[in-house]
């Protein structure tokens, strides 16, 4: 019984020893891992925008939905939404991504704006900094008949961040990766 | 009367050998003399002929040579006012002299050293200019050809390239690491060109090995 309480104190003790170093973390760093998470929703939404373009090559389409995979959690949802239903559909992004290059539109524009945190970056007990980015995504689809259609979806993404570490060129180099999670659905309009 | 005259002629003799032997000795003191001040005015011309070619640049000895000339000719003490005045003259010359050249080998040394950090430099300028063409190319075809082109400066298209998010004493926090290519393809596709090169490691054969980049939001 003692040995058991030995064990769970040490490991407690190491645990929280381990989260008091991250969350020791100055303004500075914190606010450069908060831009750094930013910054990778930024670059998503250039890679939804390039991947839903029909003036971008199969080629490159392809490549580039490759690149938006590592963005994510390997298990991460893309939510889904029209003005036409009430009901959202999620699917696996990698999924949500192919079905965006061949949607059936003779022009796609859509472009992300007021990207910011609703839900700050928090340490949690695992370790990892656990935000919330809410993003307005517009979206106009044009047939080739000239018929367009148009909505507006509030989006929220989750963002994990967590410190890892990997060798280079025979150094450890310690890194922050920012992966995405599931991203929902808030709200549609025209 | 003989024997009268014939001693008499010997006291002579020996008077005028004793007289002729005084001078003989007066005069080979005298040659002393003359032959020791002889070779001072040698020596002094001599000392002096070597300054004067020294002072007017008259000569074919190295620094090295003219010091140990002017050393030797001092070490002679000659006491002779006009020798230790060109002596005074061609040290003031010889310590000039040996300071230029000494400031010469330090600009070299500087030279050498700058020539050693410009390879990083080019490299860094050339870098430069390649990420902003390729995230200011107008079409995908354009900038795949800078990628092509960029991607010549490295090892290969898998070079490391780490991104530096924050730097805080002696804490430096990174991004996820990324290769070369990946990180082209990347100012490609998102024009997010804020990075800038921070250290650049060069191969044997004067490519791109390693790429640390900074992070200026």
């Amino acid at each position: 019984m003692k040995i058991r309480l030995l064990i769970i104190s040490v490991v407690l003790l190491t645990l929280s020893s381990g989260l008091i170093a991250q969350d020791n973390l100055s303004k500075q760093r914190k606010a450069a891992i908060d831009s750094l998470a930013l910054e990778k929703v930024r670059d998503l939404s250039k890679y939804i925008s390039i991947i839903g373009s029909k003036e971008t090559p199969f080629s490159e389409a392809n490549r580039v939905i490759e690149r938006t995979l590592e963005l994510f959690n390997d298990d991460a949802q893309m939510g889904v939404s029209s003005i036409y239903r009430e009901e959202i559909k999620y699917y696996p992004v990698r999924k949500y991504l192919e079905r965006l290059m061949a949607l059936n539109y003779d022009k796609i524009n859509i472009t992300w704006y007021n990207i910011e945190y609703i839900s700050d970056l928090e340490l949690q007990p695992d370790g990892r900094y656990v935000g919330v980015i809410t993003i307005y995504q517009r979206f106009e689809g044009t047939t080739e008949d000239g018929m367009v259609y148009k909505d507006t979806t509030k989006k929220d993404i989750t963002v994990y961040v967590e410190k890892k570490q990997t060798q280079i060129s025979g150094r450890l180099i310690d890194f922050w990766d920012v992966l995405l999670g599931d991203i929902r659905v808030a709200e549609t309009e025209k | 009367m003989i024997k009268k005259i014939l001693f008499r002629s010997v006291i002579i003799m020996m008077v005028l050998s004793l007289a002729g032997g005084m001078s003989a000795c007066k005069s080979k003191k005298k040659l002393a003399k003359e032959k020791e001040a002889a070779e001072y005015a040698a020596k002094v011309n001599t000392a002096r002929q070597t300054l004067l070619d020294i002072l007017n640049d008259n000569t074919t000895m190295s620094l090295e040579e003219k010091e140990a000339a002017v050393k030797s000719i001092k070490a002679m003490n000659l006491n002779d006012p006009e020798i230790d005045e060109l002596i005074r003259q061609a040290e003031a010359k010889l310590a000039a002299e040996r300071a230029a050249l000494i400031k010469k080998g330090q600009e070299g040394q500087k030279t050498a050293e700058e020539a050693m950090v410009k390879p990083e430099a080019a490299a860094t300028t050339a870098l430069t200019t390649y990420f902003a063409s390729i995230a200011g190319a107008t079409s995908v075809s354009q900038a795949n050809m800078q990628i092509a082109e960029a991607l010549k400066m490295f090892s290969s298209p898998d070079v490391p390239v780490l991104v530096i998010i924050s730097k805080e004493n002696n804490v430096v926090d990174y991004d996820k690491p990324t290769t070369i290519k990946a990180y082209l393809n990347y100012l490609k596709d998102t024009k997010n060109n804020i990075n800038k090169v921070d250290k650049i490691t060069l191969d044997s054969t004067g490519k791109i090995k390693e790429l640390e980049l900074l992070k200026t939001y």
